[in-house]
């Protein structure tokens, strides 16, 4: 059987780490490529990396930051922000890249889902969705949180398994970047309706905040406040996901 | 001295991490899509991510089956991961149209989903799983625990006409998906080793020094 996989999210910006709280207020951390070896050596299970300037002209950055990582870090390493073509995401794959994710140009152009799927198989191919919570209702957002598209999340996700999405990365502006927990519901409803995987991100605080969490199986967590400012360590998440929860998780002894 | 690993270059995959996986593991590797270099090469891996059909035609673009085949002919070790591992067999359930793989091994490629029968069941399948069962057949085994973790990400896995060709297979619900499979001096892996963390450094590392 599979395990829970605990994932790093780094976001970057001009070759630095850098944090925000609902994406936003983004705070200079330090160094990707050293908290990408340090998270390895603690026995994580995948490294999540957001390109959050995403501009058309600078993409060298986030290529050197990948190409770093790929080459000392031997886990999977998905990344994203700013494809807007195959051949954005042809460059970020020769680069060291396994999977890619999309989140704005899955939205405007939802046939590039179904294009990069056919040409790099669909378990490269992730679709990120931003969701912000509106009385019970969840709306995608797009440009780290700061656009409305309108569409609901539960129908966007759906849709983008069938577009030949692989993978569904949800992340809950509401939440992100507050350590107060997740937006447990938000998962809840989403794992009604997908097959494919789903990884959840944003808002993880304190261990408890797992409880309710995994037992909607999501495939992945996506941790990074709690692990940049050093408030929880990957070694005692997994113990605990194991031990209290007793959810298998990986461990390398 | 050891023999420099050939990763065979047809378009797919991430080449650049199986590289440095190598060096890591204490051996140097090329990629090349050169027929001289894959016929003569000790140890040739065919790595690969995408659908059966892309990976065959990028083979067969670039004029490889040929060479690849003889590299085996010849008695050269040859190691598949992931689609690599499942282009070695006869055809796949992933392409409509009728599509030959390299026939290296007799079988088939299936459909995890058809085969799945619980609704928690995902696919693709993509995560950390060990292993359900070991064969003791190749030296490398001798490294590797039934409770070492490896990558797994596919939506299809290999059914080897004949037993004795899986060396080990890995539970994924109902189904036992062969993770190893063996054919004298073809090896496959449907997990990724380059990206299996210590355990996957580990049996690449041994996996290398027994047919180096």
């Amino acid at each position: 059987m599979n395990k829970l996989r605990i994932i790093s999210r780094l976001d970057v910006k001009n070759e630095y780490l850098i944090k925000g709280i609902h994406l936003e207020g983004l705070r200079r951390i330090g160094n990707p490529n050293e908290f990408a070896l340090k998270y390895y050596n603690q026995g994580i299970d995948e490294i999540l990396i957001s390109d959050v300037v995403a501009s058309l002209y600078d993409r060298d950055s986030i290529l050197k930051v990948i190409n770093y990582i790929a080459q000392n870090v031997f886990v999977p390493i998905c990344v994203g922000g700013g494809i807007r073509s195959v051949n954005d995401a042809k460059l970020l794959l020769r680069n060291g890249a396994d999977k890619i994710f999309l989140n704005t140009a899955a939205i405007k152009k939802p046939d590039l889902i179904t294009k990069l799927s056919k040409i790099y198989g669909k378990s490269t191919v992730v679709v990120s969705i931003e969701a912000k919570r509106k009385l019970n209702k969840w709306f995608a957002f797009t440009k780290n949180g700061r656009e409305p598209t309108g569409l609901d999340v539960i129908k966007w996700a759906k849709k983008a398994e069938i577009l030949g999405a692989g993978e569904i990365l949800i992340t809950s502006i509401d939440q992100e970047g507050t350590q107060k927990g997740f937006d447990t519901n938000l998962l809840k409803e989403i794992m009604k309706v997908i097959n494919i995987p789903v990884v959840v991100s944003g808002g993880m605080g304190k261990l408890e905040d797992l409880k309710n969490l995994v037992k909607l199986k999501p495939s992945g967590i996506a941790l990074a406040s709690v692990l940049h400012y050093e408030k929880l360590d990957i070694k005692d998440i997994k113990k605990y996901i194991a031990d209290k929860l007793k959810v298998k998780v990986r461990s390398e002894k | 001295m050891k023999n420099k690993v050939i990763i065979i270059d047809y378009g797919l995959g991430n080449l650049l991490s199986l590289k440095r996986a190598i060096e890591a593991v204490g051996y140097d590797s090329k990629i090349s899509d050169s027929k001289k270099e894959i016929e003569n090469a000790k140890i040739s891996i065919l790595p690969g991510v995408g659908s059966f059909q892309n990976g065959m035609e990028n083979i067969e673009k670039k004029k490889l089956r040929e060479n690849i085949v003889n590299t085996v002919k010849k008695g050269n070790n040859l190691l598949g991961i992931c689609l690599g591992m499942q282009l070695f067999f006869n055809s796949s359930e992933e392409s409509k149209k009728k599509i030959k793989g390299l026939g290296l091994i007799d079988g088939k490629i299936l459909d995890l989903k058809k085969k799945l029968k619980n609704n928690d069941a995902k696919v693709p399948h993509i995560g950390w799983a060990s292993f359900e069962r070991l064969k003791f057949k190749k030296n490398f085994f001798l490294k590797l625990n039934k409770k070492d973790d490896m990558y797994f990400i596919h939506s299809y896995y290999a059914n080897p006409k004949n037993n004795h060709h899986i060396l080990a297979t890995t539970k994924y619900f109902n189904i036992s998906i062969p993770s190893i499979v063996n054919n004298n001096n073809i090896t496959g892996f449907q997990f990724h080793p380059e990206k299996s963390g210590l355990k996957g450094l580990k049996l690449l590392r041994s996996y290398l020094d027994e047919n180096n």
